[in-house]
C-alpha cells in the first residue's frame, strides 16, 4: 500500500534545510568571532603572566612604571623596571651598556589599577545598592500606582540607556569642579587659636587640627564612585523592581491576611522571593561598573601614581578615609586606555596584552558568577 | 446599653489598636521604614533629574556665547578676511591642479629633450671631475686675472703701463690654462662613449665659467615650446594668485589685532579690579605705584571698531581689482587650456579634467565672495539664529585656533551615525538570525549553550575591545583589504570601529529580539504546524511578522547602545574631525572619522569650566542625551505594544 | 473493556497504543485500541486529564514538538499508514489531518491571509486560485456572508465565535481528510457554540471529524460515535445513542449521570 504521508520533494523542504543551516551558521559565526577574540587575547596575554622564572609575580604586585631597556654591545637586551634599575646595575656591574631606552607604563605590573578598580566598584555598589534597592522597594510596594508613578518608571527606564560618557561629563562638572562640596582635612599646624578664628562658611573646625573645607572634590575616588553609582542606578532600580513585581500578588495578600504589617509582609513574603533577581541585578551592575571607562576618565582616574591608594596619607581614622576618598586613583580600564594611546613598540606590547587579558578574565568571571548564581537560585526557588 | 456590653466594646477596640507597635518620635517603625525607602527613591530621582538639569544648564548658554563669538568675528573684520581666504583657496586649488597637469605634461612631452639635458648634466659633472685639477688651475688664474683687471682699473696714470703688462700676462695665462682645461675635457669626453654626438659636441663647446650651456638652454626652449600654449593658462593663474595671497596675509594681521582687542576687553573690568585691589594691599609705595600703572593701562572702553577695520574698507578697491584679475585669469585659462585628449600623459589628462570643475567653482566662489565683500559691513548684527544653524549645520569643528574657533556639529554627527549604521548593518542580520535560530530552530541543548554565550559577549569591557582593535583587528583588516586589492590607508577607520561595535550590539539585539520572538503566543505556532507548515515557513510567515515590532525595538536599542559607545570609537575610529567623503562609495568605510562620544572624551579634560568650548561639549552631550532618550522611548513604546498584544 | 464492534471503513485505526510524556516512565495513554470511521463525527469524552486531548494530538503528531513525548507501544494507522513509521513526514501528515484548537488562534493577519495561509505554504501563488479557495472555505465554514466585505481587515477584529469558525475555514482550506477538534467550543458563548455545532454537522459529509469535548450534551448532539476515556484508558466506545442511553460500563454511567468528573 502506498504511503499517503510520504515525504515530498518540495521547495519548502529544501528551504527548511537551507534556512536552518543558514541561520545556524550566522549564530555560530557570532560565537566563533567572540571566541576568536577571547582566544587571541588569551594567547597573547597569558605569556605576560609568566617569565623565565615561572609565574611573573611582579605583574600582579607592582604598579605600572617606566620600563628601561638596556642594550649590550653584542645585542643582548635586558628589560628592567624603573624601581629596580639601581639594584640591577649594582648586581650586574660587569655588563657594559651601549644603549638605554625608556618606555613609559611598560614596566612593573597592574596592582595599583586593580586595587583602584576594586575600591571604585565597592564604594559605587555600596551607594547604588542601598539607594537603588530602597527606591525599587518604595516604587513597587509603597508608591501609589497611577500615571505619575508610570512616568517616573518610564523616565528611569529611559535613563538606563543614556551613554556613559554623558554621565562622565555630568560627574566631572557636578562633583569634580563644584566649589561647594565639603572635604575633611587634617593640618598639624592648624591650631586651636586659628580654629577659633576661622569659624565661618569656608572652614569649619573638626576635632584637633582638623577642619572641613568647601574646596570641592576634584578628580577623586569618591567623585568617580558616585558618578558610576548614578550611572547604574537606573539599571539596578529597574531590575530590582522587576524581580519584586514578579513575586505573585497572592503572597502579599496571604501575608497581610495573616496580620503582618506592611514591612513584615515585605520582609517575609516579598524580599526572599525577589532575592535571586536582585542579586543577579547587582552582580550585573558590578560587571557594568567595573568595565566602564568613560565615566571615570575625568572624575577619578589618574594615569600614573607613585603609591597604592591610601598609602600616601599619614593621617589616621576619618582623616585617612577622607584623604583616600578625595585622592585620584588608578583604575584598570583607564590604565588600558593609557596603554592604548602609547606608540607602537615591542616593549609595551606585553603590558598591553597582559592587562587586557587579566581585566577581561576578571570582568567575565563576574558575569559568569551572576549567571551561575541566577541559575542556582532559580532552581531552589520556584513557585 | 448595659455596662457589661460597653466594656466588651472597648475591649474589642483595644484589640484592633496599634498598641503593640514600638514608636520613635511618635512615628511607628513601619512609617520610619517607609520614609527611609521613600527618601532613597527621592534621592535617586533627584540625582537623575540633576543630570538633566545640569546638562541643560551648562549647554543652554552655548548659543548666546557662540553668538557673541560670531559677532566679534564680524566686528573685527575676520569675516572679511575669510572672504578673501575663500577666494584664495579656491583659486589656489584650481591653479595647483593645472600646475600639476602642466608639469607632468611638460615632463612627458619633452621627455627626449629633458633626458638629453639630464644626460648632459650628468656627463658634465663626470667630465668636470676628471678635469678637476686643470679646472682649479684655471680658476686660480682667473682670480688672478680679475685681480689684475681691478688693479689696472684702479691704477694711477703713472702705473698704468705696468698694470697693463701684469694684466696681459694674466690674460695669456688664463687663456692658456683654459685651452689646457679644454684639452682635458676633450680627452674626458672621449671616454663617455655612450653619449650621442650632439651631447659630446656640447661638452666640448662648454666654457669653464659658464652656468647653463647654450645647448641646455636650446633644449629647454624646445621643451617649453611644446607646452607653450598650456603655459599661457598656467602662468595666468599663477600670476593672479600672488597679489591675492599678499593682500590676504596683510589684512589677516589687521583683523587678528582687532580681534585681540575685542577678546581682552571681555576680561578688562576683572583685571582692572584685580590691579586696584593690589593697589590697596600693596606693601610698599613702589609696588603700589606699579600696580596703579598696571591698572591704568587696562583699557575699559570698547575698541573703536570703525577705526580698527578702516584698512579693510580701504583695501576693498584693491580686492575688487584682484578679483577682476582672478576672473580674467580663469577666463584666459579656460580659453587656452588644451583639450585633455590632446595631452600625451594620462595622469596629466586626469589632473586637467579635475581642474575644469575646480575652475568653475573658483569662478563661482570669486564672484560670490567679491559681491559679499562689497556689501559687507562690520557693524551689521549677526542674527541669533546663526549660532544655532552654525552649530547644527556647521561643517567645521575648530578649537584652540589662533584665528577663530568654530563649533560645527555635523562632522561629529555624521561620524557617529556612519559608524552606528555600519555596526548595525553587520550586527542586525547576525543577531536576528541567531535569535530566530535559538528560539525556533535549535534543539534545547543548543539553545542553553547559545544564549548565555552570546549574553556573555556583553561582559567584554569596551576598552578591551578598543585595544584589541588597535593591536590586532586594524592590521588584519588592512591585510584583508590588501588581499582584495582595496587600498586602506588608515588602520583606524570606520570599518574597524563598526565591526567592534557590531560585536557590542549583538547581545542587546539578540536578547531583545529573542524575547520578542519568545513572546509570540505558542497558539500561532501550533496553528501553523497543524496546517502542515514547516518550522521555517512558520518562522518566516507567522512568528517574525508577529514579533516584528519587538525586533524593531531591539534594533533601536542596539542603535542606542552603539551611538553612545565611547571607548571603542575613541581608540579605533581614527579621530579625524571632518565630514567623511561619501563620493568614494564604499571607500568611505576606510576613512577615519570622529564621533560625538569620542570628542567629549577627548576634549573635556583640557577645557576651562564655563568657556565657550566647555559649553559646546555640553551641547554635544545634550544632543547625545536627547538622541538616546528618544531612541529608548520609541523602543519602550514598541515593546509595550507587542507585550500587550501577546 | 467492552468488546469492539467492527467498523466497516475505518480512517483511523488504533492498535494497543500507549503514549508517554516523559520518555516512557509513566504512560498517559494506556493500551488503547479502536477504529474511527470515515466521514462521521467521533467524540472523545471523559474527565480532565483522562488523555483524550493527548490522544487527539497523537493523530497529527503535534506531540512531536515536545522532545520527551513519544508513543511507547502500539500503532496508529491513518488511511492504512502507520503514522509513526520513519517514512512518514509529519508535515505531510498534518496537511491531511487538520486541527482546530481549544482557544481560537487566528494569526494576526487579515481574514483572507489567514485562510490562504495553508495554501500559500504549499506554494500556491496564483491570486485567483487563492481567492476561489478562500471563498469556498469561508462558505464551507458558514462565514462568507459575515466577512465577505472585510476580507482584508484583521482577523483579530472578529468576535470569538467568528474567529473559531475562521480557524475551521483555515483548516478546511487545505482539504484535509481528517479534522481534529480539541474542545472547539469551550471558549465560546452558547450562541456561538450553536453555530459551530451546526457547522460541524455540515462538515461531516466531507470530512472525518474527531472532536474532544467536555460537554456530554454536545457529544450527544453532534457525534455519531463516542469514546469515553478515564485515566488514560478507553472505557467504552460505541454509537453515541447507545453510549448515552445504555452504557455498558459502570464508570461510564457514573460519568454521564454526573456522579464524577
Amino acid at each position: 500500500m502506498s504511503n499517503p504521508f510520504a515525504e515530498t520533494k518540495g521547495g519548502a523542504k529544501r528551504a527548511e534545510k537551507l534556512g536552518r543551516i543558514g541561520f545556524g551558521i550566522a549564530t555560530y559565526m557570532i560565537i566563533a568571532f567572540a571566541i576568536t577574540i577571547f582566544g587571541i587575547i588569551t594567547y597573547q596575554g597569558l605569556p605576560t603572566l609568566f617569565n623565565s622564572d615561572g609565574f611573573n609575580s611582579e605583574f600582579l604586585t607592582e604598579s605600572p612604571q617606566t620600563l628601561i631597556v638596556l642594550k649590550e654591545g653584542d645585542g643582548t637586551v635586558h628589560k628592567v623596571s624603573f624601581s629596580n634599575i639601581e639594584k640591577w646595575k649594582a648586581d650586574n656591574p660587569e655588563i657594559q651598556i651601549e644603549e638605554e631606552k625608556r618606555f613609559s607604563y611598560a614596566g612593573g605590573g597592574i596592582a595599583g589599577p586593580l586595587i583602584g578598580t576594586a575600591l571604585l566598584v565597592i564604594i559605587c555598589m555600596l551607594i547604588s545598592l542601598v539607594v537603588g534597592i530602597s527606591a525599587a522597594i518604595f516604587l513597587s510596594e509603597y508608591a501609589r500606582p497611577g500615571n505619575f508613578l508610570n512616568t517616573i518608571r518610564l523616565a528611569i527606564l529611559n535613563l538606563a540607556g543614556v551613554p556613559s560618557i554623558v554621565f562622565g561629563l555630568f560627574g566631572f562638572g557636578f562633583f569634580c569642579l563644584s566649589r561647594w562640596l565639603p572635604v575633611l582635612r587634617y593640618d598639624r599646624d592648624f591650631t586651636q587659636a586659628e580654629q577659633d578664628a576661622v569659624i565661618g562658611f569656608f572652614r569649619i573646625p573638626f576635632m584637633d587640627h582638623g577642619y572641613v573645607s568647601f574646596e570641592g572634590w576634584g578628580t577623586s575616588l569618591i567623585a568617580g564612585a558616585i558618578t558610576l553609582a548614578i550611572m547604574v542606578l537606573p539599571i539596578i532600580i529597574t531590575a530590582c523592581e522587576e524581580s519584586l513585581r514578579a513575586v505573585p500578588k497572592g503572597f502579599r495578600e496571604a501575608s497581610l491576611a495573616l496580620g503582618a504589617s506592611k514591612w513584615q509582609m515585605i520582609r517575609t513574603a516579598v524580599l526572599p522571593y525577589a532575592f535571586s533577581g536582585m542579586l543577579t541585578a547587582s552582580i550585573l551592575g558590578v560587571t557594568r561598573v567595573a568595565g566602564e571607562t568613560a565615566p571615570i576618565m575625568f572624575t577619578a582616574a589618574a594615569a600614573a601614581k607613585a603609591t597604592l591608594p591610601g598609602a600616601e596619607s599619614n593621617n589616621g581614622g576619618l582623616f585617612w578615609l577622607s584623604d583616600l576618598l578625595t585622592d585620584s586613583v588608578q583604575a584598570m580600564p583607564y590604565h588600558i586606555y593609557t596603554l592604548a594611546k602609547l606608540p607602537e613598540s615591542e616593549f609595551t606590547k606585553p603590558m598591553q596584552q597582559g592587562s587586557i587579558f587579566v581585566f577581561m578574565v576578571l570582568v567575565m568571571s563576574l558575569a559568569g558568577l551572576s549567571v551561575f548564581l541566577r541559575n542556582r537560585i532559580r532552581k531552589s526557588l520556584k513557585w | 446599653m448595659s455596662k457589661q456590653s460597653r466594656s466588651s466594646d472597648s475591649d474589642s477596640q483595644r484589640s484592633f489598636s496599634k498598641k503593640g507597635r514600638s514608636t520613635l518620635l511618635g512615628i511607628s517603625k513601619d512609617s520610619w521604614i517607609q520614609k527611609f525607602f521613600g527618601g532613597n527613591a527621592l534621592l535617586a530621582i533627584v540625582f537623575l533629574l540633576a543630570i538633566c538639569g545640569f546638562l541643560i544648564k551648562e549647554a543652554v548658554f552655548f548659543f548666546p556665547d557662540y553668538h557673541k563669538s560670531l559677532q566679534l568675528f564680524r566686528q573685527s573684520g575676520q569675516e572679511y578676511v575669510t572672504l578673501l581666504e575663500d577666494q584664495y583657496k579656491a583659486q589656489k586649488s584650481a591653479y595647483a591642479l593645472v600646475d600639476q597637469a602642466y608639469n607632468i605634461e611638460r615632463a612627458n612631452a619633452g621627455a627626449a629633450e629633458l633626458e638629453k639635458i639630464t644626460a648632459f648634466a650628468t656627463a658634465r659633472n663626470k667630465v668636470l671631475d676628471f678635469a678637476e685639477e686643470a679646472y682649479d688651475e684655471w680658476d686660480d688664474a682667473n682670480d688672478e686675472l680679475e685681480d689684475a683687471q681691478d688693479e689696472f682699473d684702479d691704477a694711477e696714470e703713472a702705473d698704468k703701463a705696468s698694470a697693463q703688462a701684469t694684466l696681459e700676462a694674466a690674460q695669456t695665462l688664463e687663456k692658456n690654462l683654459r685651452t689646457a682645461w679644454k684639452a682635458d675635457v676633450s680627452a674626458a669626453v672621449l671616454q663617455q662613449s655612450s653619449l650621442s654626438e650632439d651631447v659630446k659636441d656640447a661638452l666640448r663647446q662648454m666654457q669653464p665659467d659658464q652656468g647653463m650651456s647654450p645647448f641646455q638652454m636650446e633644449l629647454q626652449k624646445a621643451v617649453d615650446a611644446k607646452v607653450a600654449e598650456f603655459a599661457i593658462s598656467r602662468n595666468a593663474l599663477r600670476d593672479s594668485v600672488k597679489p591675492l595671497e599678499k593682500l590676504w596675509l596683510e589684512l589677516r594681521d589687521v583683523a587678528a589685532a582687532a580681534k585681540d582687542k575685542g577678546v581682552t576687553l571681555k576680561t578688562a573690568a576683572e583685571r582692572k579690579a584685580a590691579y586696584l585691589e593690589a593697589v590697596q594691599n600693596a606693601p610698599t609705595p613702589e609696588a603700589r605705584q606699579k600696580a596703579q600703572e598696571q591698572a591704568d593701562a587696562v583699557i575699559l572702553a570698547a575698541p573703536d571698531w570703525d577705526k580698527e577695520v578702516a584698512p579693510l574698507y580701504e583695501a576693498t578697491p584693491r580686492a575688487n581689482e584682484i578679483s577682476k584679475n582672478l576672473l580674467q585669469a580663469i577666463a584666459t585659462a579656460k580659453e587656452n587650456l588644451p583639450d585633455p585628449a590632446t595631452l600625451t600623459d594620462s595622469l596629466a589628462q586626469e589632473r586637467l579634467k579635475q581642474a575644469t570643475p575646480e575652475l568653475v567653482k573658483a569662478r563661482e566662489v570669486v564672484t560670490a565672495r567679491t559681491e559679499t565683500l562689497n556689501q559687507w559691513r562690520h557693524d551689521e548684527k549677526v542674527g541669533f539664529f546663526k549660532s544655532v544653524t552654525g552649530f547644527f549645520l556647521g561643517a567645521d569643528w575648530v578649537t584652540n585656533s589662533s584665528w577663530q574657533d568654530f563649533y560645527g556639529f555635523l562632522p561629529l554627527f555624521t561620524g557617529s551615525l556612519l559608524i552606528s549604521i555600519v555596526a548595525l548593518c553587520i550586527a542586525v542580520p547576525f543577531s536576528v538570525a541567531a535569535a530566530i535560530y535559538t528560539n525556533q530552530l535549535a534543539s534545547k541543548g543548543e539553545a542553553t549553550f547559545i544564549k548565555p554565550t552570546i549574553e556573555f559577549i556583553q561582559a567584554i569591557p569596551s576598552v578591551v575591545l578598543g585595544l584589541f582593535g588597535i593591536l590586532i583587528l586594524g592590521e588584519s583588516l588592512r591585510d584583508g583589504a590588501e588581499f582584495l586589492g582595496i587600498p586602506m590607508q588608515e588602520r583606524l577607520n570606520v570599518l574597524n570601529a563598526g565591526i567592534l561595535l557590531a560585536l557590542m550590539a549583538v547581545p542587546t539585539v539578540f536578547t531583545l529580539a529573542e524575547d520578542a520572538i519568545n513572546n509570540v503566543p505558542s497558539a500561532f505556532r501550533d496553528a501553523s504546524f497543524a496546517l502542515g507548515a514547516t518550522k521555517f515557513q512558520t518562522v518566516l510567515r507567522v512568528i517574525v511578522p508577529t514579533a516584528i515590532s519587538g525586533i524593531i525595538a531591539a534594533i533601536l536599542l542596539g542603535f542606542g547602545r552603539v551611538i553612545g559607545e565611547t571607548m571603542v570609537v575613541l581608540l579605533v575610529a581614527g579621530n579625524k574631525i571632518s565630514i567623511p567623503d561619501f563620493s568614494d562609495g564604499l571607500g568611505v568605510l576606510t576613512q577615519p572619522v570622529h564621533t560625538m562620544t569620542g570628542l567629549i572624551a577627548q576634549e573635556t579634560g583640557e577645557v576651562n569650566q564655563g568657556s565657550l568650548h566647555w559649553r559646546a561639549l555640553f551641547m554635544v552631550a545634550l544632543v547625545l542625551f536627547m538622541i538616546s532618550l528618544t531612541v529608548n522611548y520609541i523602543s519602550q513604546t514598541l515593546i509595550r505594544r507587542y507585550s500587550l498584544k501577546g | 473493556m467492552s468488546t469492539q464492534e467492527v467498523i466497516s471503513s475505518p480512517i483511523i485505526t488504533l492498535d494497543d497504543v500507549s503514549f508517554s510524556y516523559d520518555m516512557g516512565k509513566t504512560n498517559t495513554i494506556k493500551n488503547v485500541s479502536f477504529d474511527i470511521p470515515e466521514k462521521q463525527v467521533t467524540a472523545f469524552i471523559g474527565p480532565s486529564g483522562c488523555g483524550k486531548s493527548t490522544l487527539l494530538r497523537c493523530f497529527n503528531r503535534m506531540n512531536d514538538l515536545i522532545e520527551t513525548a513519544k508513543v511507547t507501544s502500539g500503532k496508529i494507522e491513518i488511511m492504512g499508514q502507520d503514522i509513526n513509521a520513519p517514512t512518514v513526514d509529519a508535515i505531510e501528515l498534518r496537511k491531511q489531518v487538520g486541527m482546530v484548537f481549544q482557544k481560537y488562534n487566528p494569526f494576526p493577519k487579515s481574514i483572507f491571509e489567514n485562510v490562504a495561509y495553508g495554501l500559500r505554504i504549499q506554494g500556491i501563488k496564483n491570486k485567483s486560485d487563492l481567492a476561489t479557495a478562500v471563498e469556498k472555505s469561508l462558505r464551507g465554514a458558514a462565514l462568507w456572508d459575515e466577512v465577505k466585505d472585510r476580507l482584508n481587515s484583521s482577523a483579530l477584529g472578529l468576535s470569538g465565535g467568528q474567529q473559531q469558525r475562521l480557524c475551521i475555514a483555515r483548516t478546511i482550506a487545505v482539504q484535509p481528510k481528517v479534522i481534529l477538534m480539541d474542545e472547539p467550543c469551550s471558549a465560546l458563548d452558547p450562541i456561538a457554540t450553536a453555530k459551530v455545532e451546526e457547522l460541524i454537522n455540515e462538515l461531516r459529509e466531507q470530512f472525518s471529524i474527531v472532536i474532544v469535548t467536555h460537554s456530554m450534551q454536545q457529544a450527544s448532539r453532534i457525534s455519531d460515535r463516542t469514546a469515553f476515556f478515564y485515566l488514560g484508558e478507553l472505557i467504552e466506545y460505541s454509537d453515541t445513542t447507545d453510549l448515552f442511553s445504555a452504557p455498558k460500563e459502570k464508570r461510564t454511567e457514573d460519568y454521564i449521570s454526573g456522579r464524577f468528573g
